[in-house]
């Protein structure tokens, strides 16, 4: 089950680059770095970000949303790291203009992933005070984390739908400042993620992250029985049939939705290696062809990735 | 507080205890070094688990604070210990890295929980009752069991594309000092690709290249020279060069196949064939040879009537002292004078450390209709077992 190690709300000071501190807990975790930025000027001067570093590396861009109107211009993104090493690291934020007067720079630490622990991320940019969307999840382990800004410094957001609980809010000093809030949900369902304010000027704008643990295989020594079950629909469920059907499936059937498989095997599967250059084969037949073959009957392609840990006796 | 580790601690999910934080101060460790395992049957990585001490004082502000400490580490440790005897819960880790050290991150090795049967995992001292008055517990002692290697780093490679049966070689950009935990995902079967007929997943670290031949290779029809078999165009079936290799019970009962010239240069060879029994009644023999200057031969292997499809057979190992084969060579024997078979290809596979095979059980793992991968994975910081399954891509 993901969790939350650590966050962590910030309001740097003006200038192009905007830096905070964080400390990174787990070098496992996934960092996410919401950066919430908004420029009141007559004129909607525009500006964008463009960087986000850890200790001078950049990482990845997930989400950016911008607009502009009632005299503001906004830009609200999300960032995210992996297999940052633990201790206090420097975040900083690149802007294209210095003078952007409302920051807010949310910074989320969570563990307990392995492999591509990113479900969906779904975002919304309305002029509208209701700044939540109706998300759907099957995964047990699903963890949400969203952040929210309203252009009304004036005004608080107040989670909706009893499910989205807050974890930390920042207002502007300023009347047309922004109005920030970053939020959590975990386990499945569907319901309204997000928040909603008073009243709110210019864009509104959410970005929603839905992070999930590992795709647990089941665990068993040797060759136990375990079969395939796909628990989410038929095989050929195509997307447009999922919804149709009321199966409650998000419009799109996503990544590492079906549940591993175990193959039943012999021998010990704990392989281990030092060599620096490894061969491997797939040695294998099907159906009444003397290699594995495509349903069409053509030789299957693919290609083998092979992946190790540094390993030692003594500690380095 | 020590100079020479820059971390030292045990992490359980979200918690940790630190032994060079605030409150925990780490006092003396000598790490214990494992050994190789030297039973394939008893465990599944190659070195041993092994016994660690760490030596540690406890500080806080109130005694009943520093009961609490204790308690914590405690539990982290009754709870590596549940681990390892099956309870569903969070794995304990224990990290390190030295001062100075080149790694990226700590180094991990897996908690296992009490050292014997009839251990303590944590002794206080003969002054607890003293030092607890004093907010400070000096000489406090948990003593473990753990996985044997220190893992850091993850390095990773991938193949270029092919199909079966390719020798896929990945450079892993360095040899490592010690046999590290190794995953394998064979990546990028199609949606309606039926998995699998009957197979092996074999890796090496032998050069598939040898001085003057292979270490490592795939032989065709086109490869084998035979008095008693004749070669049968069946590309219908993709066999591997076209041709098979034939062999009618009603002309010859027994027969041979020679590779010449495979001039390997490692002393021990496991030999797999590619067979089809083309008779619902012949049962056939078969064995390998290796020959040359010196010659060693399989036991034989039975071929059994089940099935008249291709399938896999795993012959056996081929040892030669001398470090060396020339030739490889297959017999076929039955006692019956009706049926046929048929040799599709035959893989020299060379061992040394690195060198595993596993059987995959043939049978349709298919049921999902999505782009799928086949994983090999040890799981060696997560999980007591390793696991073989097959992943949505």
């Amino acid at each position: 089950m993901p969790v939350i190690v650590g966050y962590q709300g910030y309001v740097p000071p003006s200038g192009s680059n905007l830096t905070v501190s964080f400390n990174v807990q787990n070098p496992d975790s996934i960092i996410l770095v919401f950066p919430c930025m908004q420029y009141a000027a007559v004129g909607e001067i525009s500006f964008s970000i463009n960087n986000v570093t850890i200790d001078g590396t950049s990482i990845t861009r997930r989400k950016s949303l911008s607009g502009s109107s009632e005299n503001r211009y906004i830009v609200h993104e999300l960032w995210t790291a992996r297999g940052v090493s633990p201790g206090t690291r420097t975040i900083n934020v690149n802007l294209s203009n210095y003078v952007v007067d409302s920051r807010t720079i949310y910074v989320v630490e969570v563990a307990q992933l392995e492999g591509n622990p990113i479900a969906q991320i779904v975002d919304l940019n309305v002029h509208s005070k209701n700044v939540y969307k109706s998300v759907n999840t099957a995964y047990i382990d699903s963890l949400w984390i969203g952040c929210v800004r309203v252009s009304d410094g004036n005004n608080t957001l107040a989670p909706v739908g009893g499910a989205t609980e807050l974890l930390e809010m920042s207002t502007s000093s300023k009347q047309s400042g922004q109005v920030t809030g970053l939020y959590m949900k975990s386990g499945p369902g569907t319901y309204d993620f997000g928040a909603q304010s008073a009243r709110s000027y210019s864009n509104s704008t959410m970005i929603g992250i839905e992070l999930i643990g590992a795709i647990a295989p089941a665990v068993a020594e040797g060759a136990p029985a375990l079969v395939a079950v796909p628990v989410y629909g038929t095989a050929d469920l195509t997307p447009e049939a999922a919804v149709a059907m009321g199966e409650g499936m998000p419009p799109e059937i996503l990544l590492g939705s079906v549940p591993a498989t175990q193959v039943i095997w012999q021998g010990n599967a704990y392989l281990t290696t030092r060599a620096e250059v490894l061969s491997a084969m797939l040695l294998a037949t099907g159906d009444d062809k003397w290699v594995l073959p495509t349903d069409a009957g053509a030789p299957e392609e693919f290609c083998v990735e092979i992946s190790r840990r540094k390993a030692f006796l003594i500690p380095q | 507080m020590s100079t020479e580790y820059s971390v030292l601690r045990l992490v359980a999910g979200s918690k940790f205890i630190d032994f060079l934080g605030e409150n925990f101060h780490f006092v003396s460790w000598a790490p214990s070094v494992a050994r190789r395992r030297d039973t394939m049957t008893g465990g599944y990585a190659s070195y041993e688990d092994t016994v660690e001490r760490i030596r540690f004082n406890v500080s806080g502000n109130t005694a009943q604070e520093i009961r609490g400490l204790l308690l914590e580490i405690m539990a982290m440790l009754e709870q590596a210990d549940g681990w390892a005897l099956g309870d569903d819960v969070d794995p304990v880790l224990i990290e390190t890295q030295v001062q100075g050290s080149t790694e990226p991150h700590p180094l991990r090795a897996m908690v296992l929980g009490r050292a014997g049967q009839n251990d303590s995992l944590l002794n206080l001292p003969m002054n607890f009752h003293d030092r607890l008055a004093i907010f400070e517990v000096e000489g406090a002692e948990i003593i473990f069991r753990r996985s044997g290697l220190w893992l850091g780093e993850e390095m990773k490679g991938v193949s270029t594309v092919g199909t079966t049966p390719s020798i896929m070689t990945v450079n892993m950009g360095e040899e490592l000092h010690s046999l590290a935990p190794t995953r394998l995902a064979f990546k990028g079967f199609g949606g309606s690709t039926e998995l699998i007929g009957d197979g092996f997943v074999l890796l090496t670290g032998v050069p598939v290249h040898s001085t003057f031949g292979a270490n490592f290779a795939v032989y065709g029809s086109g490869s084998m020279a035979s008095s008693e078999f004749s070669a049968v165009d069946d590309s219908a079936k993709l066999a591997y060069d076209s041709y098979v290799m034939r062999i009618d019970a009603n002309s010859y009962q027994t027969g041979r196949i020679t590779i010449s010239g495979v001039n390997a240069n490692v002393s021990k060879l496991q030999i797999f064939v590619a067979l089809r029994n083309n008779s619902s009644s012949t049962a056939w023999e078969i064995r390998a040879l290796s020959t040359g200057y010196v010659t060693d031969v399989t036991g034989w292997v039975k071929v059994g009537a089940e099935k008249q499809t291709p399938f896999i057979r795993h012959i056996g190992l081929l040892a030669n002292q001398t470090g060396t084969h020339t030739n490889i060579e297959l017999e076929v024997k039955t006692s019956e004078s009706a049926g046929t078979l048929d040799i599709g290809h035959l893989v020299v596979f060379p061992l040394d450390p690195n060198a595993r095979h596993l059987i995959l059980e043939g049978r349709n793992y298919s049921d999902a209709a999505f782009a799928r991968n086949l994983v090999i994975d040890p799981r060696p910081l997560t999980h007591n077992v390793p696991v073989v399954y097959i992943e949505t891509a």
